[in-house]
């Protein structure tokens, strides 16, 4: 079967005109998730601020333990102790009149409404969320009758089928148990399932990192085309900046628990405001742009237990100024985003930066980062 | 350097007679002798289908390999191409089921004892999961000084520890007192994979064979490893076999591309000729697939081209022809008919089992190809 290849026709202006035109789907204000922990509390996730439109794919970029998972987990409530959300909300829009709704407050009772019908999930590994004792087709009944109760055996397992023909899978194979399904083909199924109950949202962490290149390009395809045809907005978790950039409106770069930049992919592929964000867009080698030699971040990812009092990435950053290490930035509007860095977001004003790059570069070597 | 123990039944193929169509697949410009070559080899496995009956896995169908000393040479395919079962027949894990490795131009006819042990000090491992191939319990001194103890047990006591702390040293591990008494557990990947690669330094080797050694470690650090690779290089005029599905890594890093699919190099050449010049289409699908920043949403570049129904490979059948053709969006009917040809560049060394070279001005027809005879090989058996 070949398929439709997303045409990325849009530019960075029509994508921003886009998104400003669509209603607010998730607005998440000040959310923090803490590990409870015997040695104290690990925050994962610090004051998230995030507004998601519909129809939005928003990426989140980050390395390991920068909160990018415990984000998403967060938002669709799935996170089980000693993980728990200590602070915020998420108020989920419905559209139309009706007022908008916190799901970070609800109970297990009232936010089952809303699991698969508005907000659903995909995990990595498919293997491990598919039951590998039941028949494909039951599994996808299941959560199709469970929210639609009146649907008939026959009518539900014809959806199922459809849901399998979009993404690619051969309607007789929804008597195929989990197991025969090679690993592409499971994470297609699973992203089959999680369009089920058509909705709005859609949370996927790293879902194509456990298959191959020419795999993962398919699984996109598959996503990008059904997200064009049903309109659900997507939050889609990585490490692979590369991948997010091609499939992204927005971009969002976690460090140390905080959003640190949010941007277009346009933007981060040539303006990015963030030190850690043009580290990391440097530690990715190119494929059809000129290779030069490049440096990975110097340190080390930091210690949540023990984060620094001022911005997370400053014991790394070349550019860290005196401020940097005394109190953390705000993560404020720029132009085309968000950027949480003292240099770019504007809380410092002219006179005092000058003032703090100055006595930065007293003990630093002089700012050669970008061009080194 | 390794003593030969005439056990094989395999019969030494007489040397020079297929030279010329071997040079190519190295560096084209010299006469200079690889430092571990595969020729024409096979691996094949026995299992069962998903119903029960016996079937012969082609794991390797017929790969020529050659590795120089001070380059690095990228392996790239899908998953179940048979990279890792290439890295691992370099590591004596694998014996071929027919087809010739050489070492230093001579036949490696190594099975224990010392010449398996002098072949070891010369080929090193490096492998993917720097979190299952260190000793947890162990100190990093130990596990590096432990090596050192085994091959070069004269040193004695200061020796080693000097030793130790060199090694550690060359993999950028600096200062080395802040680590050698350190546990794996105590330290990130980046910095575990960089002791596994001292480790694999101890001995002096003259090929590392890294089995996707990136493919675990986070972006940041990631490139720290690759760098290390490539300045092994330079200093020790190291071969290195590099593994991985990321094409734009191997860009970056390696001197020369092989592309595999089914058990078969599929593609090879200098790593800007494979990228810019490609000729398979699979090949051309794998760069494709891959993510490339260059078209972020809003650059107006479409992603990539329409792929093709991603099945995975097929190699229990003993098959005419090319294992790519049911997949393949150019194919003709002779390229399931008649034995896969081999094109080589007039220019340089990129070699191509394709017919999409047939009509290019730029390729010529090789000799036959007899890697693909499963006959010749079944005989050799």
């Amino acid at each position: 079967m070949t398929l439709t290849v997303p045409q990325n026709k849009e530019t960075e202006a029509q994508i921003l005109d886009r998104l400003d035109r669509s209603p607010i789907l998730l607005d998440v204000r000040g959310l923090s998730v803490d590990y409870v922990t015997e040695a104290g509390n690990i925050r994962a996730c610090d004051e998230i601020e995030l507004t998601l439109k519909r129809g939005e794919i928003l990426g989140v970029a980050g390395e390991s333990a920068s909160g990018k998972s415990t984000l998403l987990n967060a938002l669709g409530r799935l996170q089980r102790m000693p993980a728990a959300t200590s602070a915020g909300s998420i108020w989920y829009h419905p559209g139309g009149d009706e007022p908008p709704v916190d799901l970070a407050v609800l109970d297990e009772e009232e936010l089952a409404p809303y699991r698969w019908t508005k907000v659903s999930v995909v995990m990595q590994s498919a293997m491990a969320s598919l039951n590998p004792v039941i028949r494909l087709g039951e599994q996808f009944t299941d959560v199709i009758r469970t929210h639609d109760p009146r649907l008939g055996e026959k009518e539900a397992l014809a959806q199922a089928g459809d849901l399998l023909t979009m993404v690619g899978i051969s309607r007789d194979r929804l008597t195929a148990f989990p197991f025969q399904l090679s690993g592409g083909m499971q994470q297609r199924a699973l992203i089959a399932l999680s369009l089920a109950c058509d909705p709005d949202l859609v949370l996927m962490d790293e879902p194509t990192t456990a298959v191959d290149v020419v795999m993962q390009r398919q699984i996109l395809d598959q996503v990008l085309a059904a997200q064009e045809r049903l309109g659900f907005a997507v939050v889609f978790v990585t490490h692979d900046l590369s991948l997010l950039l091609e499939i992204s409106d927005r971009i969002a770069i976690m460090y140390g628990g905080k959003i640190v930049e949010v941007g277009t992919a346009a933007r981060l592929h040539h303006d990015a405001k963030h030190p850690y964000t043009r580290a990391l867009r440097r530690a990715f080698p190119p494929l059809s742009e000129p290779v030069r030699r490049l440096s990975g971040i110097p340190g080390s990812p930091p210690d949540l237990l023990d984060l620094p009092s001022g911005c997370a990435f400053a014991p790394r950053c070349e550019l860290a100024m005196p401020v940097c290490h005394e109190r953390p930035p705000e993560l404020r509007e720029i132009p085309q985003g968000r950027s949480a860095c003292f240099i770019t977001n504007g809380e410092l004003d002219e006179a005092e930066r000058a003032r703090q790059q100055a006595a930065a570069s007293g003990d630093h070597a002089p700012e050669g980062g970008e061009s080194a | 350097m390794t003593s030969p123990a005439h056990r094989s039944p395999v019969p030494e193929l007489a040397r020079g007679q297929e030279d010329c169509s071997r040079r190519s697949l190295g560096r084209p410009d010299d006469d200079e002798v690889p430092v571990l070559e595969a020729r024409d080899v096979h691996v094949h496995f026995h299992g069962t289908d998903s119903h029960g009956r016996a079937v012969t896995i082609r794991a390797l169908d017929g790969v020529d390999l050659a590795l120089y000393p001070g380059q690095i040479s990228a392996l790239v395919g899908e998953s179940g191409s048979g990279k890792t079962t290439i890295a691992r027949l370099f590591a004596l894990i694998y014996r071929p089921t027919s087809g010739e490795l050489l070492y230093d131009g001579t036949p490696i006819r190594v099975r224990g004892g010392r010449a398996e042990r002098a072949y070891y000090r010369n080929v090193q491992l490096i492998y993917q999961d720097p979190f299952a191939s260190l000793n947890g319990l162990k100190k990093i001194r130990t596990i590096i000084s432990r090596v050192v103890k085994i091959h070069f047990p004269r040193l004695g006591r200061a020796g080693i520890r000097a030793r130790a702390a060199e090694l550690l040293e060359r993999a950028n591990m600096t200062p080395t007192s802040r680590y050698l008494d350190r546990y794996p557990t105590d330290l990130s990947g980046g910095q575990r994979q960089r002791v596994a690669i001292a480790r694999a330094l101890a001995v002096n080797p003259k090929v590392l064979l890294a089995d996707e050694p990136t493919s675990m470690l986070d972006a940041s650090i990631r490139l720290d490893v690759l760098n290390l690779l490539s300045d092994l290089r330079e200093s020790e005029k190291v071969a290195v076999m590099y593994i991985t599905h990321d094409i734009a890594s191997a860009r970056y890093l390696s001197d020369r591309i092989n592309v595999m699919y089914g058990g078969k190099i599929i593609e090879a050449g200098s790593t800007e000729s494979i990228i810019s010049a490609p000729v398979h289409p699979y090949t051309k699908l794998l760069l494709s697939a891959a993510p490339d920043p260059a078209r972020y949403k809003g650059s107006g570049k479409p992603t990539h081209e329409p792929i093709a129904d991603s099945r995975p490979v097929d190699n229990t059948s003993d098959i005419r022809g090319c294992r790519f053709a049911d997949r393949c969006p150019v194919a003709m009917p002779k390229c399931t008919s008649e034995d896969l040809p081999l094109f080589r560049s007039i220019r340089d060394s990129h070699t191509v089992h394709c017919w999409q070279a047939e009509d290019d001005a730029d390729y010529e027809r090789a000799s036959s190809d007899r890697s693909r005879t499963p006959t010749n090989s079944a005989k050799k058996e």
